[in-house]
């Protein structure tokens, strides 16, 4: 109850955004509809629409690319075998179908259909989100998901949107989150919980099996998404640094394999973060990952049946239960655990997240601007005199032992970044006043844009 | 439920409850009554203020539920003392000094109060403020975020909470499919059975949580 009271507070700070950099980038986003619709249209033969008004507007012949029905017409036309859903059984052009069909043919029209659908979502979710005063709000919904994380959508009264799943690694995604500016006379200073989900899956491994290699590892400050990158690709340590694709791959293997996910899933997933790679690809790397981490499997995954299958609950370690009501006593619960293996460490960081918020509320109010699951976005003065306490503030906000059943305690480390706006943080790594000081005066020399 | 195992658990709760009352009907050759709720609907200006300056006066604890028009103008508000009695009253139904000696009442209540409500903190209280009300959050609980805590599985709206936990009977539908052609009369009755729900469900969520009643 009272982190929804806090939340009722942060929700009406919302953060601020540039409109001049926000309308460079809805003309931006209009002239690649366009292109892309061009383009689309080139590869078919015929005029393409991004939607059905365009399209009416156009005149018959005209393909409607938000038309289903069109668009199975057609895919068969150009031979393209069109995957059916998981949930109807029919042949399907929702995203994760139009993603598996490009990742396995690389067809030049799905390849501009996807386009025109990320940019319709950028476009009709963020770009065109209601503002008022040029500011974005957020409703975060502490009842919104059965982990206990929050989830976002637009406010009450329909103004902002959601907060949580801002795009990161797509060109629109890094253009929008430029456009989410600090306050004037303000900066965001976010506090990360380092490779969060990897901590807690490591001390439920070493908590039940005494295998504390991989929680070692990470005390010891080894970035685990990096070097499960450069065992999957063959490449040496630095090519696989943080921002490249090769760490965003192993860090997506990573949480897929934790978690129990397939090749298709993990494809669709990299996906919509603009990655195209097929399901036989995503296979390899799900492969190689268990090849490295048997314990994901042998021990962790384990548990989590173990657990289901005698109690029927999982209790984190904040004490968090949740009830798997559709286990069943025989036949294929595989959906069941796979939705189980995600819940303790999704609901532990999330409740971690969630206390610090309480914490930093508690003791600095009116500075949180953000909840990401794993992140806190703070807005503070633009001065060394407010940062560094702010920082320190959340340094210990975060600073939580969490205890396992059989002893084994951990405390999630906070990284550090500091920014004018959403995308160009810099990283100032774990809490040190002399780094924070140093990343602020370079930031202070940049000119601001 | 013999296709969708995960709603066995569900199924079985509500067919405890059917055989609860089919027992009451054996043993007793009658229908096991249903609560008794006072609805206080349409009240004059001196029973409204009665009845907030009451509320305000004792600090009594109130479930609060407001009613939209439109989804896009808050219309009523009841205020609930007890599973039992309940009173809603229209915004905009009372002028001039009337209508600001309620609001004031409200704003103290609202102020000073313990509060309940379902989705209050993520709805009515946003809603309540910017009518101009000052809610105190610090005095409020919330039924929803408590079911959230209890059983995270479960669906969380008072409709879902109220078969849970009350013998109330499926009433959602009077407030759903009400039209402004129908009266007010008919919404602020169902405003106000939300409010008494809501109550009920709270104490009993107390009864869970393992808390002290107030």
């Amino acid at each position: 109850m009272p982190l929804a009271r806090a939340f009722f507070e942060i929700e009406k700070r919302g953060v601020a955004v540039d409109p001049a950099k926000l309308d460079e980038l809805r003309r931006y986003v209009n002239a690649e509809l366009a292109k892309s619709c061009a383009a689309a249209g080139g590869v078919i033969g015929r005029a393409v629409a991004p939607s059905t008004a365009e399209a009416v507007a156009l005149g018959e012949g005209t393909l409607n690319l938000g038309s289903p029905a069109q668009l199975l017409v057609e895919f068969k036309r150009l031979g393209l075998k069109v995957p059916r859903s998981r949930k109807t059984g029919k042949e399907s052009t929702g995203e994760d179908q139009l993603n598996t069909m490009f990742a396995e043919t690389g067809h030049a029209f799905l390849r501009e259909i996807l386009r025109v659908r990320e940019l319709n979502k950028v476009l009709g979710t963020y770009v065109n989100a209601k503002l008022a005063n040029n500011i974005l709000y957020a409703s975060y919904v502490v009842t919104g998901t059965v982990t206990g994380r929050r989830s976002s959508r637009a406010n009450f009264l329909g103004l902002g949107t959601n907060h949580q799943n801002l795009p990161k690694h797509s060109d629109l995604g890094r253009m929008f989150r430029r456009c989410i500016v600090a306050r004037p006379g303000k900066i965001f200073v976010a506090g990360d919980q380092d490779q969060a989900e990897d901590w807690i899956v490591q001390a439920i491994i070493a908590d039940n099996s005494g295998d504390a290699s991989g929680l070692d590892e990470l005390r010891a400050g080894v970035d685990r998404h990096r070097k499960l990158a450069s065992f999957i690709f063959s490449r040496p340590l630095d090519e696989c640094e943080k921002g490249t694709p090769f760490r965003f791959y192993g860090k997506k293997t990573r949480h897929a394999g934790n978690y129990g996910v397939g090749g298709n899933a993990l494809s669709a997933e990299l996906a919509k973060e603009g990655f195209h790679i097929n399901k036989q690809q995503c296979e390899f790397f799900l492969a190689k990952f268990h090849e490295s981490e048997p314990s994901i499997r042998g021990v962790f995954q384990r548990y989590v049946e173990r657990e289901i299958s005698t109690k029927r609950f999982l209790r984190t370690p904040f004490g968090r239960e949740r009830c798997f009501f559709g286990c069943r006593p025989y036949g294929d619960n595989s959906s069941i655990f796979r939705d189980a293996y995600s819940y303790t460490p999704q609901s532990t960081v999330g409740d971690n997240t969630g206390l610090a918020i309480l914490y930093f509320e508690g003791s600095c109010p009116g500075l949180v601007v953000m909840d990401l699951h794993d992140e806190v976005v703070l807005e503070v003065p633009d001065s060394v005199s407010a940062v560094i306490p702010a920082a320190d503030q959340l340094r210990k906000a975060f600073d939580r032992e969490i205890r396992f059943p059989n002893g084994t305690t951990i405390v999630i480390p906070t990284q550090f970044k500091l920014g004018y706006n959403l995308r160009d943080m810099a990283e100032c790594g774990r809490y040190n006043e002399a780094g924070l000081l140093r990343t602020y005066n370079t930031l202070n020399q940049l000119p601001r844009a | 439920m013999l296709r969708e195992w995960s709603e066995r658990d569900i199924s079985i709760f509500v067919l405890r409850k059917v055989r609860e009352e089919l027992n009451y009907f054996l043993a007793n050759g009658k229908l096991q009554p249903l609560p008794e709720r006072q609805l206080i609907i349409e009240p004059t200006f001196d029973d409204a203020f009665a009845f907030l300056n009451e509320i305000a006066e004792k600090k009594t604890r109130v479930s609060v539920d407001i009613e939209m028009l439109f989804r896009r103008f808050p219309y009523t508000v009841a205020l609930a003392t007890s599973p039992s009695v309940a009173m809603s009253i229209g915004f905009g139904d009372y002028e001039g000094e009337h209508g600001a000696k309620l609001w004031r009442l409200l704003d103290r209540i609202f102020r000073n109060n313990n509060q309940i409500g379902q989705n209050y903190l993520g709805f009515d209280s946003h809603w309540l403020e910017t009518l101009g009300f000052r809610v105190n959050t610090g005095l409020v609980d919330d039924t929803m975020v408590a079911h959230h805590v209890l059983w995270p599985e479960l669906p969380h709206k008072l409709e879902f909470l109220a078969m849970q936990y009350t013998r109330e009977p499926y009433y959602k539908d009077e407030g759903r499919k009400w039209r402004p052609s129908e009266g007010k009369a008919k919404l602020m009755r169902y405003n106000c059975k939300d409010a008494t729900v809501t109550y009920e469900v709270f104490l009993k969520e107390l009864e869970e949580l393992n808390f002290p009643k107030p």
